[in-house]
């Protein structure tokens, strides 16, 4: 039984030994029925059923306010709005115990979302406007505030900081420049703009992002018996805050597809594709390509890019996209080269038993506050319609004895 | 009887496809043949194939069993291939021949086998480089296939004579070949092709034998087989069927008391089939013989057994002559617990050619399990 049990043991030891089966091949000699084809077609999006819709990321979802001086994607200065700071400050716990103040020094403090880290010697530049300034406000009006009589300081922005809070502090005569009107009801507004001899931007944290908006805090000495309420500070939080654009137009011409902008638009683009590919191919690579109608303009090393999702239903401008899979592609700087996307696991689920509609929602991301500002040509246009590349296989045929 | 279930049931314990060779010469139509036999015949480079009763190929042979018996192969391989393209090394296992067998009163013997048939287990790789959107792009196609077609075999023999046995079997060609196709591009952008077939074969088969001593310690055999067309599936689908050969042939051996010589020829008319396969797009099929010769000389608990083996290949790789193998093996094997357990062992190389440059070296190791309780 020992001999048999140590044949059995080497029988299994064999058996379990590592396979190694190729051998080199080539054809025809050794396609044994032929080798799979690939197969490379071109499916320009459904005539007239592209479409852009505006609305999706509006003023108070805003993820960034822009302030930029001599950028070509456009000038842009950003706005904040503050609550109403009170003329007194309590000095005790009794009722009544609201006493006057001195202001001692204030310190008004952004945050920096994201900046050309290429470039050194970033200067932010704060001016004082009036309180009425709002999402209605365009471009001009705001300018028009930011003279040297509003300019409140300076922010010299280091070159390692990348983001993050940057702050302002005001002391002595330098107080006079935040004195408040009566019109404005105690409240401060400020703008952002930028002055470089290099052309450059910034975008600024907001009420919606992850960095927080601006805020300014008030250092005060009230009169109080009791010193140690005497120094107070008073904090406050931008209540509003937006940008205004110079070239920040909403979408006008509908023969084009727009995404992006604040309030943002996205763009749906349909597609017809045959069922003979879909169904009876493998996709090997699938790729959307959409032509600029005007060249792309950025901030350098801020880069900003287009997501395409799939939809679950086609209805219109409120199409639910779905959060399955998404195609995401970089947007370059500069030029206006075709921007390719792949989305080949989009298509994907546009096949089989309960396929989704063959549509694309295109939006950009960041959605709102970004320089890029796309604009591409759409199936209307004379050329440079939106396409779908696709790469498939047939099955290979397999010899078959 | 209680006996002989536990044997039937050891079939069970096998896998359900056996695979022979996994070999270039296996990559056309039905693969490449697999000579049905035991390790004791492989030492002898299946010379003693006819007259093995572990064996699965001449159905008279199984009237040899003196005891209910379950024998179990397997087989090591390592070889060199060599063609046009390149040369590769690999190895791989397979299980060949699974046998249940034993007398069934004093006239009758019955066994049960499950044999590789033919193989088609096999992996090519091909690199190339294939224009997609204007650019050039490096592909790699791997074509991997594996399995083949069994012979599920139920045969009875009879001695008619202490010295004349007749024998027919019953024979069911099955199986199933898994093949996946993979192509890699040299761009990550585009994803991995891979498609996945599955064959299924199905055939009947019948054959009969004869078996007569005619002399002293000199016996011959002869076996005709016949095999009706096998259909063949393609992922459940019916796709058409295949005429199978004729195999007829005969053996010869001599036995003295420490010297067994043995060998045997077979013919099978392959191109019955050559027609339907260039139909379908491969290369054709030719008729086929085989010789192969043995001897196992005893002088101790280990015999030594030594043979050789010529065979023409029905499937050509290319058009033109088909391909051959030669064979030459090595063996022993001893016998304990009174006989009723048995260990073979084979060593082989083996050289197969076809014109154009395809050339295969092989070295196989056999161990065959016996068990007669």
């Amino acid at each position: 039984m020992k001999v048999l049990a140590l044949a059995v043991g080497l029988v299994l030891l064999l058996s379990g030994c590592e396979e190694q089966l190729t051998v080199p091949g080539h054809c025809p000699e050794f396609c044994v029925g032929g080798l799979s084809q690939v197969h490379d077609t071109v499916i320009m999006a459904s005539p007239g059923s592209d479409s852009t819709y505006v609305g999706y990321t509006g003023w108070a979802d805003l993820p960034a306010a822009l302030a930029s001086a001599g950028l070509p994607a456009g000038e842009t200065r950003a706005w904040y709005r503050f609550p109403r700071r009170p003329d007194s400050v309590s000095v005790s716990a009794v009722a009544d115990s609201l006493k006057p103040y001195t202001i001692d020094s204030v310190a008004i403090s952004v945050s920096l979302v994201a900046r050309d880290t290429t470039l050194p010697g970033l200067v932010l530049f704060l001016h004082r406007i009036p309180v009425s300034v709002d999402t209605l406000t365009d471009f001009a009006t705001l300018d028009g505030y930011l003279t040297a009589e509003t300019l409140i300081d300076s922010i010299v922005v280091p070159d390692s900081v990348k983001r993050g809070p940057v702050k302002l502090t005001l002391k002595g005569s330098a107080l006079d420049r935040l004195v408040f009107a009566p019109e404005d009801s105690g409240r401060l507004a400020i703008a952002v703009r930028l002055r470089d001899a290099a052309a450059t931007g910034v975008r600024l944290g907001t009420l919606a992002s992850a960095t927080g908006t601006a805020s300014y805090a008030t250092f005060v000495t009230a009169e109080a018996q009791d010193s140690t309420r005497r120094k107070q500070t008073l904090s406050l939080t931008a209540d509003g805050n937006g940008y205004v654009r110079e070239n920040g137009a909403p979408p006008q011409d509908p023969d084009l597809l727009w995404v992006g902008r604040t309030p943002s638009a996205r763009s749906l683009i349909r597609f017809a594709v045959p069922r003979a590919i879909l169904d009876s191919s493998k996709l090997l690579r699938v790729t959307l390509e959409l032509t600029p109608a005007q060249p792309l303009f950025g901030l350098l090393t801020d880069p900003a890019g287009i997501e395409v999702r799939d939809i679950i239903k086609d209805i219109g401008a409120k199409s639910t996209p779905s959060f399955l899979v998404r195609g995401f592609q970089t947007l370059a700087f500069g030029g206006s080269e075709v921007v390719g996307i792949d989305v080949m696991n989009l298509v994907l689920l546009w096949k089989g038993a309960t396929p989704l509609p063959q549509a694309f929602l295109v939006s950009q991301l960041p959605e709102g506050g970004s320089f890029h500002q796309p604009v591409f040509f759409t199936s209307r246009s004379a050329a440079g319609a939106p396409l779908l590349r696709i790469t498939y296989s047939r099955p290979a045929a397999v010899e078959t004895p | 009887m209680i006996r002989r279930l536990l044997g039937l049931g050891f079939l069970w314990l096998v896998p359900a496809v056996l695979a022979a060779q996994a070999s270039q010469f296996g990559v056309r139509a039905l693969g490449l043949p697999v000579l049905p036999v035991s390790v004791r015949s492989d030492g002898m480079a299946g010379g003693f194939g006819f007259f093995d009763p572990e064996s699965a190929l001449n159905p008279t042979s199984i009237s040899g069993l003196r005891r209910t018996t379950a024998a179990f192969n397997v087989r090591q391989f390592w070889r060199t291939s060599e063609n046009p393209f390149g040369s590769a090394s690999g190895n791989d296992t397979q299980f060949p021949l699974v046998l249940v067998g034993g007398p069934v009163g004093p006239k009758f013997n019955l066994a049960v086998s499950v044999a590789a048939y033919t193989d088609r287990t096999f992996a090519l790789t091909y690199a190339d480089t294939v224009e997609i959107r204007g650019l050039p792009v490096g592909v790699r196609d791997t074509l991997f296939s594996s399995g083949g077609i069994n012979d599920i075999r139920l045969a009875v023999s009879r001695f008619i004579t202490p010295k004349f046995v007749v024998a027919g079997a019953l024979h069911a060609l099955t199986g199933t070949n898994r093949i996946e196709y993979r192509r890699t591009f040299s761009d990550s952008a585009y994803a991995t092709l891979r498609e996945r077939t599955e064959l299924s074969f199905a055939g009947p088969g019948v054959s009969a034998g004869v078996l007569a001593e005619v002399a002293k310690g000199l016996r011959i055999s002869g076996i005709f087989r016949w095999d009706g067309n096998i259909g063949f599936n393609k992922d459940s689908v019916r796709l058409s069927s295949l005429r199978m050969p004729l195999t007829y042939g005969g053996g010869l051996q001599w036995q003295s008391r420490r010297l067994m010589v043995s060998g045997h020829a077979l013919a099978r008319n392959w191109s019955v089939a050559d027609s339907q396969i260039k139909a379908r797009g491969g290369v054709g099929a030719v008729n086929t013989v085989e010789f192969a010769t043995g001897l196992e000389y005893t002088t101790s608990k280990f015999p030594l057994r030594v043979g050789v083996r010529y065979a023409e290949l029905p499937f050509p790789l290319v058009a033109g002559p088909g391909g051959h193998e030669t064979i030459a093996s090595l063996g022993t094997g001893f016998r304990f617990t009174a006989g009723r357990g048995s260990v073979d062992l084979a060593l082989q190389r083996a050289w197969r050619s076809q014109a154009g440059g395809y050339q295969e070296r092989a070295f196989s190791f056999a161990i065959g399990v016996g068990i007669r309780p």
